[in-house]
């Protein structure tokens, strides 16, 4: 399938670009655009075009998704369609009429190719070749996989191979490893399989751990009834062995009570009651007399005094009024000091009113003529207000005379400025003369340029060498066609090889001669061969001897030895020959051998001379032919260097030619405008004389910078003015606003001064300090106010209530101090109060006394009463009022009453430890036991019963242990979650296995596969890519070998001189090189299969020199032969690179 | 009158076939067979049932553990505190574990008899559960030809293990038919040893309760046992009563759309959300995520399988709950080129096809594979063996099948990844 058309109608920067593509032999077509014209576009516009729009094109900026659209016109064969490819979910394809076509409408077209194999097989861009290079260098030395990437476009397939081997690795490998899948899940599998083996509890476990728990219990019961049984009987002895001095006792106690007969009973507190009345009774006696003694006394010293009950009444107002003496005693002082206070405010106020020129009067006068509140307040207002009203007037004058002095400057600025307008013709003359840009540094450029290519065809002329002509000449010459040359070239070389081969074979054989005539010497020496002509010698000249002696020639004697010698020498040879037979044939043979080199020597020279003379007549002819052309004594194998130089030469000149018209015309052109902008300039200032253009435009320049800057100054000045002028009236009506306010303030502060009595001159500060004075003075006459009133009226008025009440109290209580002062009174009064009361405490006391003793008195009566009638009750009870026989009777009561307390005691103790047995039954155990051994029997029992509870504890301990044993199995579920982790563990072993088995045998398939790959298509392949590489490196290789020594197979170039390259040695552009020969070679094989479709090239060659970029695009030549070919690229110079391959009727489409 | 039918409880018997992974919920899932056992206690005590049938396979056969046993009683103890009587039956499984010989069971749990079909009878309900336990697992005599006939009068309950002759997935013990069944005579047939839940007839009831909890993708969908309503008219109700703590299920992706790797991934997260939000919230989930499809990433997926899993675990993951456990990721996609098509690209892709095709025929290369595979098989434990059905293949020396099993994948894989 091929494109002749192709359109691009909506599609990216495109709206309705056309890109016509008609077919030719060599169907290449070399799409020119510079980057961001659309060429990745382009490539991507096809790839749409035959599979689709992308769902999500990135080729919308333009026009939106469902606008874009793209068509074509393509045919393979004998069939053509004319198509549209709209944007949508489907239906995509239309007619060019825009009818809908069948989604399959291209499959006789495109075949079963997809979007991505076409963009692998015919896709190929710098940036694949680049990588195509380098994927060759990682796979250097597994040519199958060299081979496979090229033919099938695809990346590095080392990298996926790799890739599967590690991920393989890393799944599992017989080395047991941490970091692998596999044996990590394996150690949770072994955990896991410990954690259950740990956690499991099997049914035989249980009932072994149920079954000690019952046997313990039951042994631990034994051990316990047969400790019981040993404690009963050491409880019994224990009781015979508490019981038993008890038991003594008792039976004493019974016999003492018998003996003491019968007995009155009294209380058992008896004695202690008559001893206690007898002491009572003595101490209370004692008592009685005592007291009646104190009282006597106490009642005569009562009788003696007598306090003056009348003062004592008067106690409080005595107290009273000495307290009220003590108070007022600093009075008179207190008087004077106030009344010295007010003499010195007085003298301060008369100074004040020195000061302020008032006449001297007295206090009422002056107090009336001191002004009021509301005058003084309003003085002090107008004097706050003045600072401000005359700051208001001054700000206001100065804001207007600012103002107008500012106008005044602005008119003058104005009138300064210069008058002038710019002529339009500088304006017309600058815009050229700018246009033209740089015009020193173009020219300078220009002029380097010149003098490069002047170099540059110098350079390649001088390689034309001897053989150097002028221009013209060099175009016209008719050279013979590259195939002619090529042709020419083979059959030299043909002959060239033919005579080297015939000289090689002629030194060979010389050589084989020489060395084959030595070995025959060599033979001779040590085998002295015997030949059949020796022996015939020999026998001749032997039967010659006997001849001569039987003719009688001569004497038998003479001639015998001789002759016998000969006889032997004869039979020696004949034998020697005998014997020698196989080395004699050896000997022949190498003599026949000898001849046949001989022979070979001389037809190979005779060849040799042949080829020689060929190659001379071929020469000859050479050198006919080229000199008619014009080239006398130019060596074939040259020519082709020649030409190509041949060709630089004239591109040089034509480029050198087409820089010098450019440049003539630029001088011109800077001529024209330099004059215009002269003319203009000079007509200003005729004094400047002819100017280069450069300065020209300065001048000019700076003439429309200075107009404008004065245009723009007097603009920016009018616009002042007006601003200043309009403010004018506001300021003036400001200035008399203040100056009226002034005005009426000082009218209001002379009216003030009068009121305030100050003499109408008075200043603003003077009257300050005038009001300062007014509240000082004001102040001080109050104060003087209350000194008098308050303070001296007060005290005046105490010191009169004091008398008088000292005077009243001193006629009622002692007349005798009428006399005396207030004070004296009641100092006296209370002195006399002191005395009487210190009287009256003492009776009171006494009184008091005297009662106390008296209720003692009464209370040791009661007490000897009431001691004699305790002991009355016991009297009755004995029958006797007699103290002593009382005694008597109350000791033997005491006695019987101990015995029975004993006897009582000793039987309930003896029951207490009875252990609740009675006591004939105790009484007859003791009987029964023989209390002697006791001590010994109770020590065996200890012994027996710690044996006992040490069996119990150690039983108890074991239940214990068995019953934790056996309760740890509490249906918990440990055991079945180590199982989930045991399943969980094979699980993922299971998936690392799985996984494994997929991507170990997956890589191991690729690499079986590719090695038959490449035996299969190794030998085609290489063939055709060796000669595509021999072109591509422009010689420098001749072909490609495989290195089948090597294990594994190796790869490599073979250079013209024979040298073998590897490819680890070769460089990197070599390997791109290499690359794009082997897929050159793949696709000119696969497209001997199949349908052939578009090859798109984009920008294949940007770091190719012209002479690599030139064999690229032959080899891209041969491949156009056989599909169409689409390069891309945005190098112009590639242009002629092309066409002096495709000739000049090549396809170039120039996008943008 | 209402009783729980329930079989087939295989108490601590694991989940198979899912693999440890970070952020997985693990620990939660590691007694799903107790928790669900317990939540039909609870159900039990809820609903004051008057009483259950277990229908055999109360245990694992092989699981040795004990405490198993223990727990069994314990929640058997918590009916007998609420006064519900258990009727347990043996099955196969039962007859196998050692525990069932030696375990005390609590007085309200009444064993049928191995010896011969025996019957108790509930008077208060006029309820008679006729029934006979295994002797050993291997019971392959029809047994409901000795149980008794009818109590007339009564609502008669079968309790039987059995396979009924028809289900693959079960050993075939204890064999009879619907027919017998029905001929016996009694109203309801609880049944165990069949895993999933069917009512086969409705007069006379055959009811399979199934398995109470799902442990390997096999066993799908809800789980749990049946409560049945009767009164003295006969049975009126039989309703599912869903215990299940982990539900599994097999997700199917369509990747026939999907253009990468991650398209996939996303699809499967919104598989996820679809099944998160049909099951109730209690409920744990354990997917099998299969991607099906004539897909043109299989290639992709089948290169990147490990990043293709853990990328869907990541799905998993990022649903944000600890519910949702992923078993396992199966690739079943297909070439969106098939090998047809490959073939006439003629070109190296089509050239190594080509090849692909012809090496199970090649017997020096099968015979490498399989000396580099064998090491992998003498190392495995029995249990992966069995899981690993490929391992199978390499005993058997079916390398063959290998090679074709692998070849499709890896042919897109290259074809796709340039």
């Amino acid at each position: 399938m091929r494109l002749t058309r192709l359109d691009l109608l909506r599609y990216g920067k495109f709206t309705d670009k056309t890109v016509s593509l008609p077919k030719a032999d060599q169907d290449f077509h070399l799409i020119l655009g510079p980057n961001e014209a659309g060429k990745s576009t382009l490539r991507s516009a096809i790839q749409d075009l035959l599979f689709g729009i992308e769902t999500r094109s990135r080729y919308n900026f333009l026009h939106a998704h469902s606008e874009m659209r793209l068509g074509a016109a393509i045919e393979e064969g004998d069939a053509a369609l004319d198509f549209i490819r709209i944007k949508a979910r489907a239906k995509t394809l239309q007619s060019a009429a825009g009818s809908p076509l069948a989604d399959n409408a291209l499959t006789p077209f495109l075949g079963q190719v997809d979007r991505v194999f076409f963009d692998q097989m015919f896709g190929l861009n710098h940036e694949r070749l680049v990588q195509g290079g380098q994927d060759i260098l990682s796979a250097s030395n597994d040519i199958g996989q060299i081979l496979f990437q090229a033919a099938a476009g695809v990346g590095s397939l080392g990298h996926i191979r790799d890739q599967l081997e590690v991920e393989a690795n890393l799944l599992w490998a017989k080395r047991k490893s941490g970091d692998r899948e596999y044996y990590e899940a394996a150690a949770e599998l072994e955990l896991a399989d410990a954690a259950l083996k740990a956690a499991t509890v099997r049914t035989k476990d249980w009932q072994e751990a149920s079954t000690r728990v019952n046997e313990i219990a039951d042994e631990l019961e034994q051990a316990r009834a047969r400790y019981a049984t040993l404690e009963q009987q050491r409880i019994g002895l224990e009781r015979v062995r508490r019981t038993a001095p008890l038991l003594t006792s008792l039976k004493a106690s019974e016999d003492q009570l018998a003996e003491l007969g019968k007995v009155v009973e009294l209380p058992e507190n008896s004695a202690e009651v008559l001893a206690r009345a007898e002491q009572d009774t003595a101490v209370a006696t004692q008592s009685v007399q005592l007291f009646e003694t104190q009282r006597t006394d106490l009642a005569g010293k009562i009788n003696t005094l007598h306090p003056n009950e009348s003062v004592l009444a008067r106690s409080t107002d005595i107290e009273a009024l000495d307290a009220l003496r003590q108070e007022l005693r600093s009075l008179d002082n207190d008087i004077a000091k106030r009344e010295g206070e007010i003499l010195v405010l007085w003298q301060e106020l008369q100074e004040s009113v020195g000061q302020l020129g008032w006449p001297v009067e007295d206090e009422e006068a002056l107090a009336k003529r001191l002004p009021g509140s509301l005058v003084k307040s309003t003085l002090g207002g107008l004097i706050r207000r003045h600072d401000m009203l005359l700051q208001t007037l001054t700000s206001a004058d100065e804001a207007l005379s600012q103002r107008n002095a500012e106008i005044k400057d602005i008119g003058l600025q104005m009138t300064g400025l210069p008058d002038s307008e710019l002529p339009v013709a500088l304006m017309d003359a600058l815009a050229i003369a700018r246009a033209l840009g740089d015009v020193a540094s173009q020219e300078k450029q220009s002029e380097t340029q010149i003098r490069r290519l002047t170099r540059d065809l110098e350079t390649a002329t001088s390689d034309l060498g001897a053989w150097t002509h002028d221009a013209d000449a060099l175009r016209r010459l008719q050279l013979p066609t590259q195939d002619e040359i090529n042709t020419l070239v083979k059959r030299r070389s043909d002959l060239e090889a033919k005579e080297a081969a015939d000289q090689q074979r002629v030194v060979e054989l010389t050589s084989e001669v020489e060395a084959l005539q030595l070995e025959i010497l060599q033979f001779k020496a040590t085998h002295q061969p015997v030949t059949l002509a020796n022996v015939k010698q020999t026998r001749v000249d032997r039967d010659t001897t006997w001849q001569a002696i039987k003719l009688g020639q001569m004497a038998l004697m003479e001639a015998a030895p001789g002759y016998e010698q000969q006889v032997a020498q004869s039979d020696l040879m004949s034998d020697q020959r005998h014997d020698r037979a196989q080395q004699e044939s050896e000997f022949q043979i190498k003599l026949d051998q000898l001849t046949r080199l001989q022979q070979q020597v001389k037809d190979f020279t005779a060849r040799e001379q042949q080829h020689t003379a060929a190659l001379a007549r071929f020469d000859q002819d050479w050198e006919a032919q080229i000199k008619a052309v014009g080239l006398p004594g130019m060596p074939l194998l040259k020519l082709n260097h020649w030409r190509l130089v041949r060709e630089k030469v004239l591109i040089a000149q034509a480029t050198l030619n087409e820089a010098q018209s450019a440049q003539s015309a630029f001088e011109e052109t800077t001529a024209q405008a330099s004059a215009a902008l002269a003319q203009v300039v000079q007509a200003r200032q005729p004094q400047h004389g002819p100017m280069r253009l450069s300065a020209l435009v300065l001048l000019a320049d700076e003439w429309v910078k200075n107009e404008t800057r004065s245009q723009e100054r007097r603009e920016t000045l009018a616009a002042q003015k007006i601003r200043a002028e309009g403010a004018l009236p506001e300021l003036n009506h400001r200035q008399t606003v203040a100056q009226a306010a002034v005005t009426a303030w000082q009218l209001d502060f002379k009216n003030n001064l009068t009121l305030a009595n100050l003499p109408e001159g008075t200043t603003l500060e003077a009257a300050q300090d005038a009001l300062a004075l007014f509240d000082r003075m004001h102040v001080q006459l109050q104060k003087i106010r209350d000194l008098r009133v308050n303070r001296i009226g007060a005290m005046r008025l105490a010191q009169k209530d004091f008398d008088a009440q000292a005077k009243a109290l001193a006629l009622e209580l002692a007349p005798d101090l009428g006399q005396m002062t207030a004070a004296q009174i009641a100092l006296d009064l209370s002195q006399r109060l002191k005395s009487e009361l210190a009287v009256a405490d003492e009776l009171q006391r006494l009184r008091l006394a005297l009662e106390q003793t008296q209720t003692q008195l009464d209370a040791a009566q009661q007490r000897l009463r009431e001691a004699n009638a305790t002991l009355a009750p016991l009297l009755n009870q004995c029958g006797t009022q007699d103290k002593d026989s009382l005694r008597v009777a109350i000791a033997n009561s005491d006695r019987w009453r101990v015995l029975n307390l004993q006897l009582t005691e000793a039987l309930s103790q003896v029951l207490a430890l009875g252990d609740g047995l009675g006591r004939n039954a105790l009484a007859a155990e003791f009987a029964a036991t023989d209390v002697t051994t006791l001590g010994q029997r109770l020590a065996e029992f200890k012994l027996e019963m710690d044996d006992s509870v040490a069996q119990q504890n150690r039983l108890s301990a074991e239940l214990n242990a068995a019953q934790t044993t056996l309760e740890k199995i509490a249906g918990q579920a440990d055991a079945a979650r180590a199982e989930a982790q045991r399943q969980e563990a094979l699980a993922r072993m299971s998936n690392a296995v799985e996984r494994f088995i997929k991507v170990s045998t997956s890589a191991k398939l690729l690499r079986w596969s590719i090695e038959r790959f490449r035996e299969s298509k190794q030998g085609p392949m290489l063939t055709r890519a060796s000669e595509v590489f021999a072109e591509l490196t422009q010689g420098g290789f001749c072909k490609l070998a495989v290195d089948y020594e090597s294990e594994p197979l190796k790869l490599s170039g073979l250079r013209t001189t024979g040298e073998r390259v590897e490819i680890e040695g070769m460089s990197e552009g070599t390997r791109d090189q290499l690359y794009l020969a082997l897929r050159l070679a793949a696709l000119e094989l696969h497209l001997q299969q199949t349908v052939a479709l578009p090859f798109i090239a984009d920008d294949l060659f940007i770091n190719y020199d012209d002479g690599r970029a030139r064999a690229g695009l032959q080899a891209l030549a041969h491949l156009s032969e056989s599909t169409q070919v689409i390069f891309l690229t945005h190098h112009e110079h590639l242009v002629p690179v092309a066409q002096s391959v495709f000739g000049e009727r090549l396809n170039v489409v120039r996008l943008g | 009158m209402k009783f729980i039918h329930t079989a087939d409880i295989h108490l601590d018997s694991p989940l198979v076939g899912l693999a440890a992974y970070k952020d997985a919920p693990v620990s939660l899932l590691r007694t799903v067979t107790r928790d669900a056992f317990t939540r039909l206690v609870d159900v039990a005590i809820e609903e004051a049932i008057d009483f259950m049938v277990i229908a055999g396979d109360l245990y694992d056969g092989t699981w040795k553990d004990y405490n198993t046993g223990h727990f069994f009683c314990r929640e058997m103890g918590r009916l007998n505190k609420v006064g519900i009587p258990v009727y347990l039956l043996f099955g196969n499984h039962d007859a196998e574990s050692e525990m069932t010989k030696k375990l005390t069971l609590p007085t309200n749990v009444h064993t049928f008899e191995a010896r011969k079909a025996n019957t108790f009878t509930i008077d208060a309900l006029k309820v008679a559960l006729h029934g006979r336990s295994y002797k050993e697992a291997a019971t392959f005599e029809n047994l409901v030809s000795g149980y008794p006939a009818p109590l007339a009068g009564w609502l008669n309950i079968g309790v039987l293990h059995t396979a009924l002759g028809g289900y693959t997935e079960h050993v075939n013990y204890a064999p009879c038919s619907v027919a017998e069944l029905t001929a016996k005579g009694y109203d309801y047939w609880a049944l165990g040893h069949v895993h999933e839940h069917a009512i086969l007839q409705k007069s006379p009831w055959v009811v399979f309760p199934g398995n109470l909890q799902g442990r390997h993708i096999r066993e799908t969908g809800a789980r749990g046992a049946v409560l049945v309503t009767a009164d003295e008219t006969g049975i009126q109700s039989v309703e599912r009563v869903l215990v299940d703590v982990l539900r599994w299920h097999v997700v199917e992706v369509d990747a026939s759309q999907a253009g990468t790797l991650q398209e996939v991934v996303r699809l499967a997260g919104q598989a996820f959300e679809r099944l998160l939000t049909e099951t109730p919230e209690s409920i744990y989930l354990s997917v099998r995520v299969c991607i099906k499809g004539k897909t043109a990433v299989h290639g992709e997926l089948f290169g990147l399988e490990s990043q293709l899993r853990e990328d869907i675990l990541g799905q998993a993951a990022g649903q944000g709950t600890d519910r949702l456990w992923v078993e396992k990721v199966r690739l079943e996609t297909e070439p969106a080129v098939d090998a047809a098509q490959l073939a006439t690209r003629s070109d190296a892709i089509a050239d190594l096809q080509k090849f692909l095709d012809e090496a199970p025929e090649d017997a020096a290369l099968l015979e490498a594979l399989l000396q580099d595979l064998r090491p992998l098989l003498d190392r495995m434990p029995l249990d992966v063996v069995r899981a690993v059905p490929e391992l199978d293949a390499i005993r058997t020396g079916d390398m063959a099948g290998i090679v074709k099993s692998v070849t499709p994948g890896l042919m897109a894989y290259l074809a796709t990844s340039n």
